[in-house]
């Protein structure tokens, strides 16, 4: 294998542009090893971040907030000191974690196949964005561009990223989630007030049908199917700018 | 940036502070102290802080540090011993919703991971920092978290594919 890991990620993370995406597909045309590891990466691409901030609970910290904001500097170091009982206790955490692990994690769970399933778990993950979760600048075109390339390429279709700004709305990343083994394209939106939404797409062997609205995890959620494609709406949007937004959404595709 | 908006970014960061400093130590009471040992540090040096740089990198790469130097500092070693199991606890699995299952399997996937490989899949995909920046952090060459990211992910995609890996993978750890 010759091509770098640092390549195989950006290529895999959809962070290369056309033209490198281009180059990409020559070489991995030629590479096995490498498609192999194109392969791995594209089945672990997974909604991380969400799990983490759906899953490790945050207590109340306004005691170390109220000490960020009254601090006064002090020569002194001997508050880290309070640190040195951690170290005592470090000790591999997480083999302990994998040893407790069957505790601390469910066992496996049966693989969901439903439609309803499947935009429930899109809803969770949803519920969990805020402005803060979505970065204010939006990326270059050739970002993207790339980033489309890769969509359209494993969802084994031409998929075009809707055009929102004349409804006050930016496009900000298009990322490929492995659900099941099947790849799931998710398009964020940050509109220019409100709470950031997504369009989510996935392939799809059923009948076309239009949009039906529903509210699961306190988001809202219109889902229709179109040419072969699953298509999920996800955001706390309010249902008049929704109908806005997804008029628009289908104006611009088709869908 | 001004004193007053150094502490409202530092303050807006806790929640990300703390579920990274309870990855690695496993405990709300040393996650706890880590987070306040972090922002005391990040409060002492906030003159060195650049503005136009990332504040989140900034901080998680002093937290990164006291971690590390607090191993050293006493010595400890991996193996050495084990925190109580209880202690151990990192999520509420009360939760039975399907798509929390999903996340859970997810989560537990990165945990299964060595220490080297969960840091760089934790500052990249939870963290959002750039290879780069994740690689500062942790204080080695960039093709070495990308590395790290790529033997990373391929283990999460074995384990994902095949749950009997997680258990392999557990005995291996």
């Amino acid at each position: 294998m010759t091509l770098s890991d640092e390549k195989l990620l950006a290529y895999a993370d959809g962070l290369l542009s056309p033209a490198e995406i281009a180059d990409m597909d020559r070489l991995l045309a030629d590479d096995p090893d490498a498609r192999e590891t194109i392969a791995a990466l594209e089945q672990s691409a997974l909604p991380y971040r969400e799990a983490a901030e759906a899953l490790i609970d945050v207590p109340d910290l306004s005691h170390i907030a109220d000490h960020i904001q009254s601090y006064q500097p002090v020569a002194s170091p001997s508050r880290l000191s309070r640190f040195a009982p951690l170290a005592a206790s470090i000790a591999v955490f997480f083999v302990v974690g994998l040893l407790a692990g069957q505790h601390i994690f469910p066992p496996s769970a049966p693989k969901p196949t439903q439609w309803a399933v499947w935009v429930d778990r899109i809803a969770s993950y949803q519920a969990l964005y805020t402005r803060a979760s979505v970065s204010p600048t939006n990326p270059p075109d050739s970002r993207k561009v790339g980033q489309m390339l890769r969509v359209s390429k494993l969802l084994g279709t031409t998929i075009k990223a809707p055009d929102l700004a004349p409804v006050d709305a930016d496009y900000k990343y298009a990322k490929v989630f492995a659900i099941d083994g099947r790849p799931l394209a998710q398009i964020a939106y940050l509109p220019k007030s409100g709470e950031p939404f997504s369009l989510c797409l996935m392939k799809t062997d059923k009948p076309d049908h239009d949009p039906k609205f529903s509210t699961a995890h306190g988001v809202n959620v219109a889902s229709w199917r179109k040419g072969g494609i699953a298509y999920v709406y996800v955001g706390k949007t309010p249902r008049d700018m929704m109908d806005r937004y997804i008029g628009a959404i289908r104006a611009e595709t088709g869908a | 940036m001004t004193t007053d908006e150094f502490r409202d970014d530092l303050t807006a960061l806790l929640p990300r502070l703390w579920r990274y400093a309870m990855v690695k130590c496993r405990n709300p009471d040393k996650a706890n102290d880590l987070v306040q040992a972090t922002c005391e540090r990040a409060l002492s040096r906030s003159h060195q802080f650049q503005a136009g740089t990332r504040l989140d990198a900034w901080t998680i790469t002093i937290m990164q540090s006291i971690w590390k130097n607090d191993l050293r500092r006493d010595s400890i070693r991996r193996g050495a011993g084990f925190v109580d199991a209880e202690d151990a606890r990192l999520v509420d699995t009360d939760e039975s919703a399907e798509g929390k299952i999903f996340l859970s399997q997810v989560l537990q996937a990165v945990d299964k991971l060595p220490e080297a490989q969960k840091d760089a899949v934790y500052l990249v995909y939870v963290q959002g920092l750039s290879y780069e920046e994740a690689a500062a952090t942790l204080d080695i060459p960039a093709g070495t978290l990308t590395s790290r990211l790529v033997r990373g992910r391929s283990k999460i995609a074995e384990m994902i594919n095949d749950p009997s890996e997680r258990e392999r993978s557990i005995e291996r750890t």
